[in-house]
């Protein structure tokens, strides 16, 4: 009885772990955005370079206007914007956390995210 | 004095009969290594990643042979389950070493499977073990194509379609495993002197070897010592030969299977169809340089036999071309070298058993006197 239980206990530990490292390890394709964009009444506006750094990958250096492909792995993540002026120089951070929940939002628009839009993250406007 | 000559002499001999397969490979690296003019920081790199890459393989060797079933050709089977798991994470995109743990648990189950029908075969074929594993090897790699061309895709649902061949079902040749590309030796950096250390890898090893040299003074693992020296003996002992000579292949398999994941995701690419072949055949051919032999087999041996069968495959192309002069020749040379070494340590390999028949047919002879 005692060698089943432990056995059991052994099963859901490791099928535990494949549903973490199945949750914890899958990637995505996010499109990170620094367009114009007009959410609702209010038109933020994508004229700044910026440096955007999701969680602890690679900064992706965008330009005005620029739109890049970006992998992630897992749901929740972290994002740092750091905008630059004339010279390149950081001249504001703003970071903020995201879980990305709706399989469909994988469109990351960083104006609207500067702007403190709730719908910064959103379906691909373009398709 | 006569007498002490003639004793130092036989050690001599004895030693060197003993060592024959990795003196032969140490004298071979000591003439290619200058003909190739790589530099010792290369050389060192080099064996460093490749020591990370091949070792868990290897290691995955020794249970097997400490039952006295000699060298697991067997061991493919674990690689297919490994390569199965593989297949899966890259079908659901799962990457770094989340995708990699995912990988071994999914192929876990599956190499135990197969693990336990390849020890209840050579159960069935005791003595032959190594031939039988062989063949086993080939029919199940037969299976394992069948399920990969056909079965995904057909059976078992792929959702990405760069996986899948252009007809809608069965793998592509090759199967992109950039997403873990080497997540387990990079995570944690380490350098010494511009050389990078995978010790990720290497601490993993360490588990194994430690985990070895436990076993080894288990219950299972003595009893397994037993069987390796005499199957009658242990049984009249009450040892359960069968089911001890099972176990030890259900290990060897789901560690190759880890070995397999372990190697794929140092090199970041996989042949679907034949990466699996090559791992039975180098693994063994590195344990026999590294001075094993079929009924005989340390951690030491590993780990020698890794580093010198590998000083060769790295040294051999550049010592060729820099020999005949054009990089052709040198790629030929590297093939030569590389199926000739297999060949040369298992025909060392029986020269030694001869020698060792011999020099112990000779003591018997002498104690008669």
């Amino acid at each position: 009885m005692r060698r089943i239980l432990v056995s059991a206990l052994l099963l859901a530990a490791l099928v535990g772990l494949g549903i973490y490292c199945y949750d914890a390890g899958r990637a995505y394709d996010l499109l990170v955005d620094n367009h114009d964009m007009t959410l609702g009444e209010k038109t933020y506006s994508g004229e700044r370079d910026v440096n955007v750094i999701l969680s602890k990958y690679e900064p992706i250096e965008m330009t005005a206007q620029d739109t890049m492909v970006s992998t992630v792995a897992g749901k929740k993540h972290t994002i740092t914007v750091e905008i630059l002026d004339e010279n390149y120089e950081v001249a504001e951070t703003v970071t903020g956390k995201f879980t990305l929940k709706d399989p469909k939002k994988r469109f990351l628009n960083i104006p609207a995210f500067l702007g403190k839009d709730p719908g910064w993250i959103m379906e691909n406007p373009r398709n | 004095m006569t007498k002490q000559s003639k004793f130092s002499k036989n050690n001599l001999s004895h030693l060197l009969a003993a060592n024959a397969v990795p003196i032969v490979f140490i004298l071979i690296s000591v003439i290619g290594i200058p003909l190739s003019k790589f530099s010792p920081g290369y050389l060192v790199q080099e064996m460093l990643v490749r020591l990370s890459r091949d070792s868990f393989l290897v290691l995955s060797l020794l249970i097997p042979i400490m039952a006295g079933m000699g060298l697991n050709f067997g061991m493919v089977l674990g690689a297919m389950a490994g390569q199965i798991g593989l297949i899966f994470i890259s079908d659901w995109n799962i990457v770094g070493i989340h995708g990699m743990v995912l990988a071994m648990l999914i192929s876990t189950p599956l190499a135990i499977f197969l693990g336990w029908m390849c020890g209840a075969i050579l159960n069935r074929a005791k003595g032959r073990e190594m031939v039988t594993g062989f063949i086993l090897g080939f029919f199940m790699n037969g299976i394992y194509q069948l399920v990969v061309l056909y079965g995904f895709g057909k059976v078992i649902p792929i959702q990405n379609a760069k996986l899948v061949l252009s007809r809608g079902f069965g793998v592509r040749n090759v199967t992109n495993l950039e997403g873990i590309r080497k997540c387990l030796d990079n995570l944690i950096p380490f350098e010494i002197s511009g050389v990078s250390v995978p010790l990720a890898t290497f601490l993993v090893i360490a588990v194994f070897c430690v985990f070895v040299v436990w076993f080894r003074r288990t219950k299972l693992g003595q009893d397994m010592r037993a069987v390796g020296q005499d199957m009658d003996v242990a049984r009249s002992a009450g040892i359960p030969v069968e089911r001890t000579r099972l176990i030890s292949i259900m290990i060897s398999t789901v560690l190759a299977c880890y070995g397999q994941i372990i190697f794929l995701q140092n090199i970041g690419t996989m042949n679907t169809y034949n990466s699996h072949e090559q791992a039975g055949m180098f693994a063994i051919a590195s344990l026999l340089v590294g001075g094993a032999s079929v009924s005989r087999a340390s951690i030491l041996n590993v780990f020698v036999g890794v580093v010198l069968f590998h000083l060769m495959f790295v040294v051999s192309p550049m010592a060729g071309k820099h020999l005949i002069g054009e990089a052709q020749l040198g790629e030929y040379f590297r093939v030569f070298v590389s199926y000739g070494i297999i060949a040369i340590a298992l025909v060392l390999h029986a020269w030694r058993r001869f020698k060792e028949r011999e020099r112990s047919r000779s003591a018997l002879r002498g104690e008669a006197a």
